[in-house]
Parts: structure tokens; C-alpha cells; sequence
């Protein structure tokens, strides 16, 4: 994996998620296409076992860091390790098992092995805050409307994980990934 | 065999460990894990460059007004009217409240009641990676005079909401329509200004407030409703879609340089199921109070001097209540 280029595309998706994301929402609802899932899923379908599991947990963590949570009745707000963090992993290990049934490089495999990833990745991260709320914390959270909105963003993951695999999947030979694009034959060097 | 260097692995004992390690932060109550905090604002200081120029390209191609688009010099004309016509109404407020109040505060010789306010405009630069959160990340902090509870204020004196977290160049400002924001008491302004009538909002979740309208007379909406107060609802005037509603809270909760700023516009008047003789209000705010892309942060020039003596002398201190 070459890391520098896998921090550098990172950081761009990371700057859509949190700059653009919100242009695509569906009204005034927070169902939106996740930039940073489709990009979780490429690397999970090519790229080797252990380096995969690091990038989900670099990805998920960037991405708890970067959700400061809104406290009840307007207390100051709180940033969470950990929900995103484990549902990535979680997300990419589906993937991990799923992908050697997959064309990895149909661009239809990123956005269906998308919308998966994101609602495995949602039901970690409402699980773990409906967990939160449970035991006391004080945080605004409704797990039923979050749950199915979530679902609903996992479900127009696949249209960001289309157009994103035109750009990510020519990507893959300079990111050190095999999508198995080319396949030398040994014998003929 | 010697690993290579290039190759960057989990060790076997690794990832379970870092999973432990999650799950434990991850239900951790809130009160124990403030420092991550700075690591969050840490990462988004670093995605800034790149996560500011695709807000802006998101706030121009989804802009938030939603009101009709007027030229620039209409929308600055409007802007002045409504500036011109808030202070009139704090000034009109402000003489109720002394003459009612005039014998008590008698003996205090400095009311100091005209609060000067010193305005900063700052750029949004990202919101959540998460949109379940409706804090606005802005590139103004601790450096500039900004506190926890600082208002901000988006275009034409349109209230936006409160700071919620600071660091010494970004803060999180939360918008009045985020649900996890908490009630707010508004006031209807009626054509006439003696009559005054209140509202209690809450956020729905979709860029508007709701809430219960009451007379003045009673001291909130939660009051019991007696055989003189249920005279006083039916005497009460009625709200009409189109009214403006302005900030009329505590100065405990909102300072006094944020009151009588717009909250919204009335757009629905239902009546409440639970009490026959008051109506529930819907109010929108002029604006789309997620999709701004420059707020102005009211920073009141008291807390400010505060603030410094405080950081010279060593103390914590400033303008809001954490």
C-alpha cells in the first residue's frame, strides 16, 4: 500500500465528506452519500488483509474525530473515539469476506459492496450510541429514527460508490493495490 | 525473517487489543473523554484547507436563503431596516423594563444597559463528517475574543445559534434549529407593540421551531391555567402566519445584546390539542440555518475586558457559561 497517496486521497475525501456532503442531502433530512465509505470499500477489496484493517481504523477514526456530538439541552459538545472506528472495521472484514465473489474491478462491486459497508458500519455506530444514551450519557439520540435514516444514507452510498470508482479504481496499480487489472503472464517474460 | 519497513502491518495481539481499547472509549461517559476533543480539532484543522473551498462550493450551489433572491443592494437595504429596526424595539424594550423597574434599581448609579458589541464575521469552513450533528465548524476562536456561549448571528440580524466548543482558532457554533439545542423563548411581534405575546420554541429536526404561544401575564407556558389565565388565552391576540418572531429570554440564557434578534417567520398556527385557547406556532428562520457560509459572532466588549484582565491575571473567565 502506498500510504502517502492513500493519506493524500484521504484527505480530499475527508474535505468532501465534510464540505459537500451536506449539498447532497435529501432535504432537510440528514440522508446523504458518504465519500469516505466507497473509498473503505475499494481498499477492502484489494488490498491485503492486515493493510486493510488499518486503513478502516485510520478512516474511522478521522471520521469519530470530526463528529463533535451535540449535548442535551445545549450543553457544550463532546467528540467520541470509537463508533465509526469499529463499524469501518466491521465493514471492511464484510467486505474481506465477501470480495472473493466479487469483480473487483466492476464498478458496480464499489457501489453495491457501499451501500453494505455503510449500513453494517450505522448499525455499529447507532448501536454503540443507543448503548451511550442507555447507560446515562446525555445525548440527543433516537435510535429508531437514526437507525433508518442511516439506512437510508447506506442506500445512496452505492450512487457516490459508483462515480467514485471511476476515479479510485484507475487509482489502484499507484496505491500498490491488485484489483486484478493486470495480469502478467510469467511465462511470455 | 526481518520485516520491511515500507510494509506497515497489525501485529497478531494488535487488533484486538485496539478493538478493546474502542469499545472502552466508545462507552466511555462523555464527562471523561473531553480531551479527545482536541484531537478533533486538531484533524479538522488539518482537513480545513481542503474541506473549506467544497463548503463554499456547496453553499453556492445550495445556498441557504430561502427567502426570494433580491440585488444586493435590496438585501443591504433590508438588512439596515432590520438593524435599525432592532435597536428600536431593544430601545422600546429596554424603557418598559426600566420604567417598570426604575424605583427598584433606584440606587445603582451605573445600569451600564447599553452593552457594546463587538462583531467578528468568520467563514464556515466544515460541518460533521456525521449530519446527525448540526454543528457548524467556523474559523474564528479563542484568539478573536470567542467563548462558549458566544451568539452568533447570520445576515440580516437572523439569530443562529450559540458556541458550544472553542479552540484558539475554531469554534462550534450550534444552530437554534439543531434539536439538540433546547427551548427558546421567542416573542411575536404584533402590529401593535403594547401587545405583547410569547412563545416557547423547541426544534423540530427540520430547520424549524414549534412551540405554544402565551401572554406575558403568565410567567411561563407551564403554568397552571386557573379560571384567570384561561381569561387572559382568550383574550390573547392571535398569531398570523407571516408575523415576525424575535428573541425575548432570559439573560441568563441569551445576553442581553442578543435579544429581540429575528428567530423566524410564523408558517403554520395549529391549534394545541391540549389546551383549546392557545395555539402552537411553526416558525421558520429567514434563513437555512445549517447552509450559512459566513456567521457573525457577537462578542459583548465587557466579557471581552474580562477575559483579558482574567488571562493576565491567570484565571479562567469570559462571556458564557459552559
Amino acid at each position: 500500500m502506498n500510504w502517502p497517496l492513500f493519506a493524500l486521497i484521504s484527505w480530499i475525501l475527508f474535505g468532501l465528506e465534510l464540505g459537500f456532503r451536506d449539498a447532497l442531502r435529501l432535504g432537510p433530512t440528514p440522508i446523504a452519500p458518504s465519500f469516505v465509505v466507497p473509498f473503505l470499500v475499494f481498499v477492502s477489496i484489494s488490498a491485503p488483509p492486515n493493510v486493510l484493517r488499518i486503513a478502516a481504523l485510520i478512516l474511522g477514526l478521522v471520521t469519530d474525530l470530526t463528529f463533535p456530538i451535540e449535548l442535551r439541552d445545549g450543553g457544550p459538545s463532546a467528540t467520541i473515539i470509537g463508533p465509526y472506528a469499529l463499524g469501518y472495521l466491521l465493514a471492511s472484514q464484510l467486505v474481506l469476506t465477501l470480495r472473493s465473489m466479487m469483480i473487483r474491478r466492476n464498478p458496480l462491486t464499489v457501489a453495491f459492496l457501499s451501500v453494505l459497508a455503510a449500513a453494517v458500519a450505522q448499525i455499529v455506530v447507532v448501536t454503540m450510541f443507543t448503548t451511550r444514551s442507555v447507560i446515562g450519557d446525555p445525548i440527543d439520540w433516537h435510535p429508531t429514527h437514526e437507525l433508518l435514516t442511516r439506512l437510508a444514507s447506506a442506500l445512496t452510498c452505492s450512487v457516490s460508490g459508483l462515480v467514485l470508482s471511476f476515479v479510485l479504481l484507475p487509482l489502484a496499480p499507484l496505491l500498490g493495490l491488485n484489483i486484478g487489472l493486470a495480469r502478467r503472464n510469467p511465462r511470455r517474460s | 525473517m526481518a520485516r520491511s519497513p515500507t510494509k506497515f502491518t497489525l501485529g497478531r495481539k494488535a487488533l484486538p487489543i485496539a478493538v478493546v481499547l474502542l469499545l472502552v472509549l466508545g462507552l466511555t461517559p462523555v464527562r471523561f473523554i473531553g480531551w479527545i476533543g482536541w484531537f478533533g480539532t486538531l484533524t479538522s484543522t488539518l482537513i480545513a484547507p481542503i474541506s473549506q473551498p467544497f463548503t463554499a462550493l456547496s453553499r453556492w450551489l445550495a445556498p441557504g436563503k430561502t427567502a426570494t433572491l433580491d440585488a444586493p443592494v435590496v438585501n443591504a437595504l433590508k438588512e439596515e431596516i432590520e438593524n435599525w429596526r432592532t435597536q428600536f424595539l431593544r430601545q422600546q424594550q429596554e424603557n418598559i423594563k426600566l420604567q417598570a423597574i426604575m424605583e427598584e434599581l433606584y440606587r445603582l448609579k451605573s445600569l451600564n444597559l447599553d452593552v457594546p458589541v463587538r462583531q467578528v464575521t468568520a467563514p464556515v469552513i466544515s460541518a460533521s463528517s456525521d449530519l446527525s450533528s448540526g454543528l457548524l465548524r467556523v474559523r474564528a476562536g479563542e484568539q478573536h475574543g470567542v467563548d462558549l456561549n458566544t451568539v452568533a448571528v447570520a445576515s440580516g440580524l437572523q439569530l443562529l445559534g450559540r458556541v458550544k466548543s472553542t479552540s484558539s482558532r475554531q469554534c462550534l457554533v450550534q444552530p437554534i434549529t439543531s434539536r439538540s439545542a433546547g427551548a427558546i423563548r421567542g416573542r411575536v411581534m404584533m402590529e401593535n407593540p403594547e401587545t405583547r405575546l410569547l412563545c416557547q420554541l423547541e426544534p423540530v429536526g427540520n430547520g424549524t421551531l414549534r412551540g405554544p404561544v402565551f401572554r406575558p401575564e403568565r410567567s411561563s407556558v407551564g403554568d397552571a391555567a386557573g379560571p384567570d389565565t384561561a381569561a387572559l388565552d382568550a383574550a390573547a391576540p392571535e398569531p398570523a402566519v407571516g408575523q415576525t418572531v424575535r428573541l425575548d429570554d432570559d439573560a441568563d440564557r441569551w445576553p442581553r445584546h442578543a435579544q429581540l434578534l429575528i428567530i423566524g417567520k410564523i408558517e403554520r398556527v395549529d391549534p394545541n390539542p391540549d389546551m383549546p385557547l392557545r395555539k402552537i406556532i411553526t416558525v421558520r428562520p429567514l434563513l437555512a440555518l445549517d447552509r450559512v457560509s459566513e456567521v457573525v459572532l457577537r462578542i459583548a466588549e465587557e466579557a471581552a475586558e474580562l477575559r483579558e484582565e482574567n488571562s493576565r491575571a491567570g484565571k479562567p473567565g469570559g462571556e458564557g457559561k459552559p
